[in-house]
């Protein structure tokens, strides 16, 4: 720590060295100046301030702006300052008469880039950092996540879920590089400087959001050394600006339906395959559907007797609405300003909902969301900004989540009984749902597991933050101090609440075929309740505290010379509560570092900047608890050069940049593991009991240790180079071009032990490697074609790659196709299926495979030609399960107050494979109950029969069991999961200003947008983008109208 | 304004202040290893992690030995691992009763002997235990050490020896180990049984019985070491010249190719001590004089309950080591007892299934084989013929005017204390009715298709007809028509009668002729059982009246009284495999009777079960194969 202490010394002091203070002094006679201020409209503008600068005296304008100042210095200088307005220093230099116009303050931001801890000129960035218009983020979803897919060069994006709450995308910044089994693989999300959580981001409303920058390579992260590796998204809040308050509010709802739903067969061909399966497989075994229930049911007879239940349109509804509120309030003094947010959102799931009970087990998804950002001119050079943020999410729905509802809705037999039955006589005054059953009872009925009960759920986050900037020109010149605290507040709790369903069902014997009167037997009479008991589990709470203060410097010397310097320290500690009474986990974690930078550039053309991270984690025994980071870079501004001024009419930029650095991990195993330089041990684990004594009644127990003691096991570090050309023609056309390479080395992972070791528990060790590389690419094209018209178009291409280097793994020198090294990460390994078996004779006569199988089962090909299928017998097949390639392209276009944009999006090199326990046809994989997979259309269009020896069939041989042989990894149920999207379209009308000027209106725009309205794929059953997820909560198209109004 | 910055300039400072101890968020006294070993009662813990990777004995599904060998026999929905092992499905892929890397019913023994190996090194940290209690306690654990090797050793042949505790972070090439000939295994095994032993820390008899019945006493080790011994003299590990391609990466010999007589020599050393040891401790058979009841049991009923009270009461003398890690519980008792009268109640399955093979293999009334009893009291070729009790022989064992099949009739009194069948009676000291007054009320099995003994659910019934006596606590029984209650015992690893038989067997092997001596030591189990000595009966009954007199002959006969004496008792797997019979004795039609049928003369055709299968591969386990891809220095065991 004393290191810590005197490198931070040793800076302030060199700081210090460079500070040089100038005065001069001025005596002149005097005269008198009068003028007008104007804006830039040439509007004139009433009280303004006129001071004149080092002496006393001023004046403010009139309702004309006019003013006039005596006895003023002919050479003074005079400071015109107006709310909202730029201040102006003007030179009298004997004028007598001024016209003076000022402008508009405009957003800070737009020429410079959010850099880590601080800003740049955009022309003196080398690290790769991609910044994102926020509008270009604005998809009609309450979730911010689901719209990074395409939009940000250099990030992998896909979204499995259309489930409100949990529906967040995955996102990775130039892939995966990490393979520990539990390591951070997504990048550090800061919010206001702030590390916040994937979840926190997707409430961010993008109407707050001022900046969004996605930090790519190791000049650009290695400031947040510990926790960079992965790279980083940095967003910042809006902030009031001076002048007039504004408001902005925009309404919208929105309509919300599946992408794809998925297709099931009739009822009539789920018993007639449902009995093939049986029989196909056993010829004298009895079969599940009687023909007299066939034929009833085909002819639609009885349906009382013979119920054919559409599970899907009984319990899911086509389309939902969703709504979305928010406005922001701004403005602000010389003082203080201001901006105040709030937001207000309803997602509704998509599941039906039945009147009788008097609660709703629909999802319904309350967000909202305050936040309100104070900055406050403390004294002249002293700025304090207090940033309070809390979002809040209400949420009511079905017990185990939409998700499940869709699996039970695919996993329920569409002809044993009806979801519910009307009351009989005996039932009249029932005051409980009559839910259909067969059997016992033990059959699964996804209306009643719907119905039965609710959960609620609520989560808060609440944020403050104080911001202290302290000018220090006076000490040294350029130089700034800045001291940051923030601590946020988590909590999360759900509450359940449900009954037991009473089952009935209706057997032959009771119904009467002429008056189709029933009466219900009543099947679980015990198991029953008509009651709601509660039930309450699950507590999650956490606070983080941090801290960070910093030191900047900032000067031109000598003209041509600019040099900037930063230092930053920061202190985080992150508390959480553990729901499994684990000390280890219990135990704060915590983050210091100090970093800096210091950059130096000459004549705006020649660039230089080297970072470093000095980052500690509680996480490592004290010999490897701080890493090192440090990183360079270099760029070159061609286009300032004075050769190129002769290309200057068609090149406008042109800039050539690299770096090399390093960036560590520290989130390398999971939360029950931070400590892996101590043992973990259960001192008193009853599994681990002996027992002794004469009565057998002595039981001492045991101990198990979970973890041995590894006190080398470090950091995970990224090795991080990054190339660029930066190009933009006078013609409107941008590219920014990214080419990087990355080695990761020390990745934790489990040791190889053999089983002779006799060691009990996992060992990890920091000894994989793996390397990316690929390229981003950004290109922006903005084009007027009149003063009525303009286009803009945009596009983004991602390619990532990944691969293991190096991998603890056993020996695999005879089957060299199952080693890890030089594959993908995400790669998977399976059999490569040949084709169905044509019939047994072949099945015979081919290598041994797996359990019982027979003709038209999967048939394997003997890599290693040993005469039996079995683990070697495994390679890596398809492409990786993450997809390797992002890429997305839209325009947009405006018409005198029409505006249109269109956005595609799509994902390549992915493969994905079918969920089989899912997908196979009337297997039971219901917990607790009896269920039957449904028999989706593809199933049943394109099975091996054995009157239709299809070898390629899409399905192998009918059964309604597992066939533990078709169940493996293969190529069989391989699919591309690369899909082109149209991912958003947009159109809006702004009214003309004529118009709401007289309602006091500055900004009225009405549209209606659509959000993932198509999608072009090879894969067919479900939405591509879902993946293997395919027979979950669907992702969503959302056609949306929205208003939008400013005053 | 300067005050200003100067006061910002102390804010940012101060910050930096209390860093220092910022990253130790770890409080003391954070439970690691180290605290296992702070005091006694911590000790105490991690003494009962070294036990409790004792074998589950008693548990079909973990011990390889209960059903492996093809004594019991079970309907095919009860998939018990080790049965699945005597119907072959053994395989190197799928390794059942996987001791190596643990999985599929095995305890992973390595892992037992690496928590062995961290308590011996740390164990001396412990500052208040009594240096006596530290000595016994360090013997205890070395003995645990000895023998999970000695497990290994005879389940996967070669092993290595694993004398230190493994570091996480040695490299690949240290914690690849090579496998190495068994020779030197046995020798480090019986040398550390040696040191233990000498250094006589254990003691002799637990003295605090309340807490430390089933803890390692000095009669424990010795007798281990003797069967250790035996174990290595026998010819599957001494000069068996099977192996003699069977190499390490030296080209040693896993395999001695040449016997080495001697081993037979230390064998019957060890077993004479470990005799004398027991019987200074107290241990001897379990005769019908210590049996205590006030209940009226004939003669023959009091040797039959002597024989499995030497078995099944809870610490008994005869009982070397109860291993009190694995219990025969109510459950596996409830798995043995079928039902006894007509009543609805599930406690009683009775679906563990003796053989016709195992019911074959016990004497005549006589003391010698079925097919060699030339008294003509047994026909044995009209052996599976119904037969009636019309003369009211032992009406105690199968009652008056009831039929059964003639193998059932005039067998030594083991084969009544160990088996039950239909029509056969079933006594325990726990009964209702007055079953439990005397054997001559004792109820009767009635198995017959749909009768109260037969299947009661579709996975409670012997599917051969026979049901397990033996291993069913006399203690246990029906209190009232519906209350099952079950003395829970120790399993029996090592009781007087095994001991005496191994001596017995390592004196035949180690003389040129049977003398006096062996036939002492298995007469002595052979009249517990109520039978007379071996030469007597030889001599009046069998057709091969020579027979005892002969090292072959003995060593025949040795080996079927250790069959019948310890049959059930997961014995049977090890010895066929060290005596290298198991491929003959293993390779038969496993039989019993057509349980599915009510007619008696349905009932009483035999049907073949199943056909079990060893070969050469089999004397093994293999090494699993995803140990063999973790290590390929491990040279897999012959034929897998």
């Amino acid at each position: 720590m004393k290191k810590n202490l005197s490198c931070w010394l040793a800076i302030c002091l060199t700081l210090l060295c460079l500070m040089s203070v100038t005065s001069e002094v001025f005596a002149q006679n005097e005269i008198r100046v009068q003028g007008t201020v104007t804006n830039n409209k040439g509007e004139p503008l009433k009280g303004v301030t006129l001071i004149i600068q080092k002496l006393h005296g001023g004046a403010v304008t009139d309702i004309n702006g006019k003013f006039v100042i005596d006895k003023v210095n002919p050479t003074a200088l005079l400071e015109v300052s107006f709310l909202g307005m730029v201040t102006k220093i003007v030179e009298i230099d004997n004028q007598t008469n001024l016209n003076i116009v000022l402008e508009e303050k405009m957003d800070e931001l737009e020429d410079v880039t959010v850099v880590a801890f601080s800003t740049q000129k955009k022309e003196s960035v080398i690290g790769a950092i991609t910044t994102v218009k926020p509008s270009e983020l604005r998809v009609p979803a309450s979730n911010l996540t689901t719209a990074l897919a395409g939009r940000v060069a250099g990030m992998i994006s896909y979204q499995q879920s259309g489930e409100p709450g949990q529906d967040n995308a995955s996102f990775f910044i130039r892939g995966i590089t990490s393979f520990g089994a539990e390591s951070k693989k997504d990048p550090l999300i800061l919010i206001d400087n702030v590390e916040l959580s994937t979840a926190d981001l997707a409430r961010l409303n993008v109407d707050d959001i001022a900046s969004f920058s996605i930090m790519k390579d190791a000049t650009a992260t290695a400031l947040y050394g510990a926790r960079g590796a992965n790279g980083v998204i940095l967003v910042m809040t809006k902030e009031g600006v001076e002048g007039k308050s504004k408001m902005n509010l925009r309404i919208e709802n929105s309509w919300s339906s599946p992408t794809k739903n998925i297709e099931l067969s009739d009822p009539v061909t789920y018993m007639r395959l449902g009995n093939e399966a049986v029989a196909t497989r056993d010829p004298l075994s009895e079969l599940p559907y009687s023909v007299e229930r066939i034929a009833m049911t085909e002819r639609g007879l009885y349906p009382d007797l013979y119920p054919q239940t559409d599970w899907q349109s009984m319990l899911l509804d086509p389309v939902t609405q969703n709504q979305r509120v928010n406005t922001s309030l701004s403005g602000g003094g010389k003082v203080a300003r201001y901006f105040v947010a709030g937001s207000l959102t309803r997602d509704n799931g998509n599941l039906k909902v039945d009147q009788r009970n008097n609660f709703n087990s629909n999802i319904k998804l309350d967000k909202y969301t305050l936040r309100s950002n104070v900055n406050i001119n403390l004294t002249k050079t002293t700025e304090a900004i207090l940033r309070m943020s809390g979002s809040f999410d209400d949420y009511k729905g079905p017990l185990f989540g939409g998700a499940d509802v869709y699996h039970k809705v695919l996993q329920t037999n569409p002809v044993y009984f009806k979801p519910y039955y009307e009351p009989d006589a005996d039932h009249t005054s029932t005051r409980h749902i009559l839910f259909g059953n067969y059997g016992k009872g033990e059959y699964l009925n996804p209306y009643a597991e719907l119905l039965k009960g609710y959960k609620d759920y609520s989560k808060t986050m609440m944020a403050a933050q104080i911001e202290l900037k302290q000018d220090l020109n006076s000490v040294v010149d350029g130089l700034s101090a800045r001291l940051l605290f923030n601590t946020n507040r988590f909590s999360e709790f759900d509450v359940v609440r449900q009954y037991n369903p009473f089952f009935y069902s209706i057997s032959d014997k009771n119904f009467d075929r002429i008056t189709e009167d029933y009466k219900l037997l009543k099947l679980n009479p015990q198991g029953g309740s008509e009651w709601i008991d509660y039930k309450s589990d699950y507590r999650y709470i956490t606070k983080t505290t941090y801290l960070e203060t910093a030191l900047n410097f900032n000067k031109r010397i000598y003209e041509k010379n600019n040099v900037s310097g930063l230092l930053v320290y920061t202190m985080r500690e992150y508390l959480a509560t553990n729901n499994d009474n684990d000390l280890q986990k219990s135990l704060p974690s915590r983050n210091m570092g100090l970093s800096g930078r210091f950059t130096y550039n000459y004549d705006s053309r020649y660039f230089v900047e080297t970072n470093f991270g000095y980052n500690g984690s509680e996480r490592f025994s004290s010999k490897h608890r701080f890493g090192f980071f440090p990183s360079f870079g270099l760029a070159w501004l061609v286009s300032n050069e004075r050769f190129f001024e002769g290309a200057k009419n068609i090149i406008s930029t042109l800039k050539l940049r690299g770096t090399y650095g390093l960036v560590g991990n520290e989130q390398i195993g999971s939360a029950d593991d931070r400590f892996y330089y101590l043992s973990r041990v259960n001192m008193n684990d009853g599994g681990r009991a002996a027992r002794f004594g004469k009565d057998l009644s002595y039981v001492v127990n045991g101990v198990t240790t979970l973890r041995y003691a590894n006190p080398n096991i470090g950091w995970e570090i990224a090795y991080k180079s990054n190339a660029a050309v930066e190009l933009s023609l006078n013609n409107g056309l941008t590219m920014i071009a990214d080419f990087f390479k990355e080695k990761r080395k020390n990745i934790l992972l489990s040791r190889v032990m053999p089983g002779a070791v006799g060691i009990e528990p996992e060992v990890r060790a920091n000894l994989g490697e793996a390397q990316s590389q690929g390229f981003d690419v950004e290109l922006n094209y903005q084009h007027y074609v009149n003063k009525d018209w303009w286009i803009t178009g945009r596009g983004t291409f991602t390619f990532a790659r990944s691969l293991v280097n190096k991998w603890e793994e056993p020996d695999y020198s005879n089957t060299p196709w199952r080693s890890r090294v030089r594959q993908p990460i995400a790669q998977v390994w399976g059999y490569v299926a040949e084709r169905l078996f044509i019939d047994d004779y072949e099945v015979k006569n081919s290598p041994v495979q797996f359990g019982e199988y027979m003709a038209g089962d999967i048939k394997y090909r003997d890599i290693n030609n040993d005469g039996k299928i079995s683990d070697l017998d495994i390679v890596p097949i398809g492409h990786p399960t993450t997809p390797e390639i992002n890429y997305g392209f839209g325009v947009s276009t405006g018409y005198k107050k029409w505006d249109f944009s269109i956005f595609f999006q799509g994902s390549a090199r992915q493969s994905f494979w079918v969920d089989l326990s899912r997908v196979a046809p009337f297997v039971n994989i219901t917990d607790g109950a009896t269920g039957s997979n449904a028999l989706l259309s593809h199933i049943a269009d394109n099975y091996w029969a054995e009157d239709n020896r299809n070898v390629y069939a899409f399905w192998p041989r009918l059964s309604n069991t597992f066939v533990d042989n078709n169940m493996r990894t293969s190529t069989w149920y391989m699919n591309d999961a690369s899909f082109i999207r149209l991912k958003s379209a947009e159109i809006g009308y702004s009214f003309p200003s004529e118009i709401l000027k007289r309602v006091k209106m500055e900004n009225l725009r009405i549209y209606a947008s659509g959000m993932n309205l198509a999608v072009f794929s090879p894969f067919k059953m479900w939405d591509p983008e879902m993946a293997g997820n395919g027979l979950g909560y669907p992702v969503q198209r959302v056609i949306n109208l929205g208003v939008n109004v400013n005053f | 304004m300067k005050i200003k910055n100067k006061f910002f300039a102390i804010l940012l400072f101060s910050t930096l202040g209390y860093s220092c101890n910022y990253l130790d968020v770890v409080p003391d006294n954070v439970a690691t290893i180290d605290h296992a070993f702070s005091d006694r009662y911590t000790a105490e813990t991690f003494l009962s992690n070294c036990y409790w990777y004792l074998p589950s004995s008693a548990n079909p599904n973990s011990n390889p030995a209960y059903m492996g060998s093809g004594e019991f026999m079970h309907h095919q929905a009860r998939w018990q691992t080790s049965m699945l092992i005597a119907r072959g499905s053994q395989t190197a892929a799928t390794h059942l009763n996987n001791m190596w890397g643990g999985g599929n019913g095995g305890k992973k023994l390595w892992d037992g002997i690496n928590n062995c190996n961290v308590f011996l090194e740390n164990i001396h940290k412990v500052k208040d235990l009594t240096p006596a209690e530290m000595r016994r306690w360090i013997a205890e654990v070395r003995f645990l050490k000895a023998f999970y090797h000695f497990y290994l050793l005879r389940y996967y042949g070669p092993i290595h020896i694993l004398d230190a505790s493994s570091d996480i972070s040695q490299g690949t090439d240290i914690i690849r180990q090579e496998r190495i000939p068994v020779d030197e295994t046995f020798e480090y095994i019986v040398g550390l049984l040696d040191e233990i032993i000498a250094e006589e820390s254990l003691p002799d008899i637990i003295n605090n019985t309340r807490e430390e019945m089933g803890r390692i006493t000095q009669p424990i080790a010795m007798a281990i070491r003797a069967k250790i011994l035996v174990t290595w003299a026998s010819p599957l590990f001494n000069g068996n010249t099977d192996y003699a391609n069977f190499k390490d990466s030296q080209g040693r010999n896993f395999f001695s190719q040449q016997v080495n007589p001697d081993l037979w020599s230390r064998a019957a050393e060890a077993c004479k001590a470990a005799i004398d040891e027991c019987h200074l401790a107290g241990h001897a058979l379990f005769t019908a004089n210590d049996l205590t009841t006030n209940y009226i049991l004939s003669n023959d009923g009091k040797i039959q309950m002597a024989y499995r009270s030497g078995i099944t009461e809870r610490w008994n003398h005869e009982v070397i080591w109860g291993n009190s890690q694995s219990l025969i519980d109510g459950t596996t008792q409830g798995n043995m007892i079928p039902h006894l009268e007509q009543v609805d109640e599930e406690h009683s399955r009775g679906w563990y299934s003796p053989t016709i093979n195992v019911a074959e293999l016990y004497y005549t009334e006589n003391g010698v084989p079925i097919n060699e009893d030339k008294t003509g009291i047994f026909d044995y070729a009209d052996r599976y013929k119904i037969k009636k009790n019309t003369i009211g022989w032992k009406t105690y064992n199968i009652n008056n005017q009831e039929e059964t099949a003639s193998l059932n009739y005039f067998r030594e009194n083991r084969f009544y204390a160990s088996l039950g069948f239909d029509r056969g009676r079933w006594y325990n000291y726990i009964g209702h009715n007055n079953w439990e007054k005397s054997d001559g009320n004792a109820p009767t099995i009635q198995a017959r298709y749909n009768e109260y003994s037969s299947m009661y659910n579709p996975d409670n019934y012997s599917t051969t007809g026979y049901f397990v006596k033996k291993m069913f606590s006399v203690n246990s029984g029906f209190s009232e028509k519906h209350r099952f209650s079950a003395e829970a015992y120790p399993f029996p690893e090592m009781r007087m009668s095994d001991l005496y038989l191994l001596y017995a067997e390592a004196l035949n092997e180690s003389q040129v002729a049977p003398n006096q001596e062996v036939f002492r030591w298995i007469d002595m189990v052979r009249s517990r059982a109520g039978l007379r000595g071996v030469v007597e009966s030889w001599r009046d009954y069998s057709t091969n009246a020579n027979k005892p007199h002969t090292k072959q002959g003995m060593r025949e006969i040795i080996q079927r009284e250790r069959n019948i004496e310890l049959a059930l008792e997961s014995e049977n797997f090890w010895d066929a495999r060290r005596w290298k019979t198991a491929i003959r004795e293993y390779n038969t039609a496993l039989k019993g009777w057509n349980v599915l049928r009510n007619n008696i003369q349905e009932y009483y055709e035999v049907q073949v079960l199943f056909n079990q299968k060893f070969s050469h591969k089999d004397y093994f386990a293999p090494i699993p194969e995803n140990e063999i891809i973790k290590n390929p220095k491990l040279v897999q065991n012959p034929g897998w």
